[in-house]
């Protein structure tokens, strides 16, 4: 294996195969093209959040009407347990087959592996909550699917699964050199995320208001924008150092 | 060494439930009910019977007792590390350490 | 050693300020709305000043060792990064403890959701849990993980304040004494410089652990470059 300073030289002097996007990109599209031969983390993560609604449409289940006041909340965490799933068996695969140490020493920008790998997982995600909103919607009698509300709604959730994945796959990348990466992903992600959760349930909870509270529903999207900003800032800073090799 | 720990911790957990439970006895006013409440009326909660000075002396030596108990973590991590340099310092070779600092 | 004797002067510091400073909280005039409750805020207010600064230290330290990782010096960065963490969880603790005995006895429940700083508070103290618990159980490579988490901790706390912030439109008005009586401003302040001074004390103390820690690990190569290692394992 190469040493980390000929990684560093090829990656400075050497030929630049493309630039920042292109690489992002390509390693966006390696992780899809897997992801769509396996289809194991889409299809455990879409089923996972569809139990996660359906254990707290019992939990929540009163005189045989859910509880509506919860709706937003429980779309939102359901999202967030599916992440998590996702999250940790992405990075498994990549240590399985050590797979993130030669992407790491190929002659491209980390950040931009960063990037890629965010992209990846933020496409999954939004797959697992393309199943997840009608189910909500569905079992909680709530006007999700509406044609007035639905496009926000998405907005929101775009903002929101970039904002958790741009901290997820750094802990996640971080995690994958670590013992216990199992159990510490979520102890690590979830109290770091609760700005997004927060700003993305309350938006929801606007968008879900009869009649709909428009107003708020912005006011939240654009926090998300804030909170998501300084999240992928912080990540691609701290991405090249903490990522380069022993 | 890991079952007296472990029976610490029963021990401790076996403190803190029926402390927590006595705490939820007496009803606070519920979330949302509180904030109009003027100042004044808000000093005397139904129900609460712990006198300040209690409330207060607890808080003080919890304070205390988690400043010692970081203190004395430190000092027995400490003791552990030292007792291993001067093993370790016992086994080399006089010279062989030579070119180590601290 | 020259160190030693400031370390000294600053244990002496704490120990007239511990035994100063009592009196005075004692001596103070009781607050009229609260009454004698109010004196857990000269503690309290100590105690969460320092968990935010202890934050903020771990946060610089973690910066410091990703700018010198792969050098010497980054293990002295880590190792005050990780003494801070220890230190911001234990005094976050003594600031949530002593929180709710003062908010039971001034608002009647012992802990109020949505309140901008008790939320900040306690989500900041879970991120610590966290980054001791990857200290502890992470093993190698949880340096780096440490150090990510400490800065993102540090980012964090403003946006955890803003969301929290404008998810409670009110505000509980009637807890913070927004005009501090002369008699109970000294009182506190001197409990601020007494514990800030502490805090100094026992991150040095924490740090001499890392320093032996060092010690340890470089006579661990020693002795493995003398083949001592593999008769002692």
């Amino acid at each position: 294996m190469l040493g980390p300073e000929t990684a560093r030289d090829r990656s400075q002097g050497g030929p630049r195969e493309g630039s920042f996007v292109k690489t992002a990109l390509a390693v966006a599209h390696k992780d899809l093209l897997v992801e769509l031969r396996a289809k194991e983390i889409l299809l455990a993560m879409a089923f996972f959040a569809a139990v996660v609604v359906l254990l707290f449409a019992f939990a929540f289940t009163h005189e045989g009407r859910a509880n509506t006041d919860a709706t937003a909340g429980i779309l939102w965490i359901a999202v967030a347990l599916a992440g998590t799933l996702g999250l940790s068996r992405a990075f498994e695969r990549e240590r399985e087959g050590d797979t993130l140490r030669a992407l790491l020493l190929a002659p491209a920008p980390r950040s931009a592996i960063y990037v890629g790998k965010l992209a990846g997982i933020v496409l999954l995600m939004l797959v697992t909550e393309a199943c997840t909103v009608p189910l909500v919607s569905l079992l909680f009698d709530a006007p999700l699917l509406a044609a007035e509300r639905l496009p926000h709604l998405w907005l929101l959730l775009v903002l929101g699964t970039v904002g958790y994945a741009a901290v997820g796959s750094l802990f996640g990348a971080l995690l994958a050199r670590t013992r216990g990466r199992d159990i510490l992903l979520g102890i690590l992600l979830y109290p770091i995320i609760v700005p997004v959760l927060i700003a993305g349930a309350r938006g929801t909870e606007a968008l879900l208001a009869r009649p709909l509270d428009r107003a708020t529903a912005w006011f939240w999207t654009e926090l998300l924008l804030v909170f998501d900003t300084v999240f992928i800032t912080v990540a691609l800073w701290v991405y090249e150092p903490l990522m380069a090799s022993e | 060494m890991t079952m007296k720990r472990l029976a610490r911790l029963v021990l401790l957990l076996g403190w803190l439930v029926p402390a927590v439970a006595l705490a939820q006895g007496t009803e606070g006013k519920k979330d949302g009910e509180w904030e109009n409440v003027p100042a004044g009326a808000m000093m005397k909660p139904p129900g609460e019977s712990i006198p300040a000075s209690t409330l207060v002396g607890i808080a003080y030596g919890f304070i205390w007792l988690m400043v010692a108990g970081f203190v004395v973590s430190v000092w027995r991590r400490q003791q552990r590390l030292e007792q291993e340099i001067d093993e370790l310092r016992r086994r080399l070779p006089p010279d062989a350490g030579s070119g180590v600092r601290g | 050693m020259k160190r030693g004797g400031l370390f000294l002067a600053l244990v002496a510091v704490t120990a007239l300020g511990l035994a100063v400073v009592p009196s005075l909280i004692i001596n103070a005039p009781t607050e009229p709305t609260m009454g004698f409750i109010q004196r857990i805020f000269y503690y309290h207010v100590a105690t969460a000043w320092l968990t935010f600064l202890s934050a903020f230290v771990c946060a610089g330290a973690s910066i410091g060792y990703l700018a010198n990782v792969g050098s010497k010096s980054a293990q002295r960065w880590d190792g005050l990064a990780m003494a801070a963490a220890e230190l911001t969880v234990v005094f976050g603790t003594c600031m949530l403890v002593t929180g709710p005995l003062w908010g039971r006895k001034a608002w009647g429940v012992w802990w109020v959701w949505k309140d901008v700083r008790l939320m900040t508070a306690l989500l900041l103290w879970f991120i610590f849990v966290a980054y001791l618990l990857v200290r502890r159980f992470g093993g190698p490579g949880s340096a780096r993980l440490g150090a990510g988490l400490g800065i993102f901790a540090a980012a964090d706390v403003p946006l955890i304040y803003t969301s929290v912030f404008f998810w409670r439109t009110q505000h509980p008005k009637a807890t913070v004494v927004t005009s501090l009586d002369p008699g109970i401003l000294l009182p506190f302040l001197l409990a601020l410089a007494t514990f800030t001074v502490l805090y100094v004390v026992l991150l040095w103390l924490r740090m001499g652990l890392e320093t032996a820690r060092i010690r340890l690990e470089d006579l661990q190569l020693a002795a493995e470059d003398a083949g001592l290692l593999d008769e002692m394992r």
